[in-house]
């Protein structure tokens, strides 16, 4: 009895030493992540600028993070700096579990991690949500907005005939930065 | 938070050269710096920590290291059950002599370890690496053998040098499995003397008390890392597998430890970390008979018996990394652990580890 009570009360002198470390560097507004999720953020709040919604989305922007959410507080940090896209339109960051609805949402963003049937059931036809990924694979199902490595830098592929079946369009200032998925076309440019 | 603009600031005019070549390295480091950038600048952005585990891009392929680690021991203990001093110390009065009382107890056992490492990467996803360690031990005894009721013996010096291989065995986009082996030459000594109860003058010092294992042995491990946006955290398996019998006819127990550890990512370059560490080790096979004397109970202490060795140990550490990329210390890498038992049961009648501590050094040359 004299062990077990001696080994939680070392447990919980642990835990609590651990959460005056932990409490000691949280800076909220320097938080750290991988270099790869910190351009992928930027990439998804520009993406609000750069991509063109039917008339009835354009009292804001709702960007979705769908199940494992790879940006912690950066992407919201980002919205807080920068709450406008260039066109003066406000943005909001949402999170979802994956198979909820995401018809509310006009950027989906999925992490390679929670990419499953469940997801891709979960989105309706025709609508107007840009789906954004960082999996290889994204783009070979409905996915029209895929984040990948090269050269040590983070790009972006778009897969043009996705976009415009959603009934989207894209500017054509990313188009001239982004690859195209080898089946698109350039019909859903504006 | 105005040292962090200062910084920025700094670090954007002295490596601004870099701009010149497009090779952009990610300066800007907040939301609002990054809710700044163009598309165009995120294109040229180099991702400075590498997608597959490891933290920091490497400008050589060489890296040193210093580290120095601290173990005490205080107090005993049988199995699970802690023993008093007095129930392990034989004093002839009145008790009687037993193969689990003493005449000579070491009280407090302190064992310190300066390990130096000189790593060298052959391509991005194997190193070889070589450590040497120079060792200084002491442990303070109390006896009932008149004129050595208290005494300090102390040994130091080299240790066994490590020469080991790791590589990576599988990456993922946010985790890597690496893995290792290796070999530890007997560079360390087993024949350390001092002057202890057993006779006059010098004599053989307990096994606690040498500084090698004085057999070859094959270090080997197994380490997950995986990394997420607030948190790294991974897993750890290695050990040390020990081959043949020494020149003293004994070989040191193998030794297994499972490490889960995490790594709290939230601010730029100083992180805290939390570490569980399950150990299982052996007791040692063989003897070296210059420990025993003639008689009913040759052990003379506790650390001279070799059933006395080995058990299963679970500790917890807690600590802090300071460096990185994004660190001010240019490069440097600085890790801090403290670390106590939650739970011992040994072998035979041992000393109990109190407490654990250390802290290591890195620089990439």
């Amino acid at each position: 009895m004299h062990q077990r009570a001696k080994l939680l009360s070392s447990i919980f002198s642990m835990i609590v030493l651990l959460q005056i470390v932990a409490c000691q560097t949280v800076f909220a507004k320097n938080t750290v992540l991988l270099d790869e999720y910190k351009i992928e953020a930027a990439y998804l709040f520009h993406l609000a600028s750069y991509v063109h919604w039917p008339a009835r989305h354009r009292a804001g922007i709702t960007i979705c993070i769908v199940g494992n959410d790879p940006f912690g507080v950066f992407l919201d940090e980002i919205i807080k700096a920068k709450p406008f896209t260039r066109n003066a339109v406000p943005v909001f960051v949402k999170r979802l579990a994956v198979g909820r609805g995401i018809s509310r949402c006009n950027i989906a963003f999925i992490d390679i991690e929670s990419i499953s049937e469940k997801f891709w059931n979960a989105v309706p036809k025709y609508h107007s949500v840009l789906l954004v990924s960082n999996s290889p694979t994204f783009t070979q199902r409905d996915g029209m907005v895929k984040f990948y490595s090269e050269n040590n830098r983070i790009r972006i592929e778009v897969h043009l005939q996705n976009v415009k079946n959603a009934g989207l369009r894209i500017s054509s200032e990313l188009l001239k930065l982004v690859k195209l998925t080898p089946s698109g076309s350039a019909k859903g440019t504006e | 938070m105005c040292y962090e603009h200062l910084l920025t600031f700094f670090m954007r005019n002295v490596f601004g050269v870099s701009l010149l070549f497009g090779a952009t390295t990610v300066w800007a480091n907040t939301p609002a710096e990054m809710a700044e950038l163009s598309l165009q600048e995120l294109f040229n952005m180099q991702i400075e920590s590498q997608p597959h585990g490891s933290e920091q891009a490497s400008s050589s392929a060489w890296s040193v290291g210093l580290s120095y680690h601290q173990t005490r021991f205080e107090g005993y203990q049988e199995g699970t059950r802690e023993l008093s001093n007095s129930e392990v110390l034989f004093t002839g009065v009145p008790g009687t002599r037993t193969d689990r009382n003493f005449p000579v107890l070491p009280t407090t056992i302190r064992q310190e370890a300066l390990l130096m490492t000189l790593s060298y990467a052959i391509d991005r996803h194997s190193n070889i690496d070589i450590g040497v360690p120079y060792i200084k031990q002491s442990t303070d005894h109390i006896s009932s053998i008149p004129n050595y009721e208290t005494f300090i013996l102390t040994s130091e010096g080299l240790g066994d040098t490590s020469l080991s291989y790791s590589r990576t065995l599988k990456s993922w986009r946010h985790s890597v499995l690496n893995g290792m082996i290796g070999v530890s030459v007997p560079t360390g000594s087993i024949d350390e003397k001092g002057d202890t109860p057993r006779g006059a003058g010098d004599q053989q010092l307990p096994y606690t008390m040498q500084l090698g294992s004085g057999t070859w042995d094959i270090p080997f491990g197994l380490n997950y890392q995986r990394q997420q946006a607030m948190w790294a955290w991974g897993t750890q398996l290695h050990g040390k597998i020990r081959l043949g019998r020494n020149d003293r006819d004994y070989r040191l127990g193998d030794r297994f430890v499972l490490s889960p550890w995490m790594k709290l990512r939230q601010h730029k370059w100083i992180q805290p970390t939390a570490r569980l560490s399950f150990q299982y080790w052996e007791e040692i096979q063989g003897q070296d008979d210059e420990l025993a004397v003639p008689g009913p109970f040759p052990y003379s202490a506790n650390i001279n018996n070799p059933n006395n060795f080995g058990g299963k140990k679970l500790n917890a550490s807690i600590g802090i990394s300071v460096g990185g990329s994004h660190s001010p210390l240019a490069g440097h890498k600085i890790d801090i652990e403290f670390g106590k038992p939650l739970y011992q049961n040994l072998n035979g009648i041992q000393n109990k580890e109190d407490l654990n501590f250390s802290v290591s050094w890195s620089k990439n040359l």
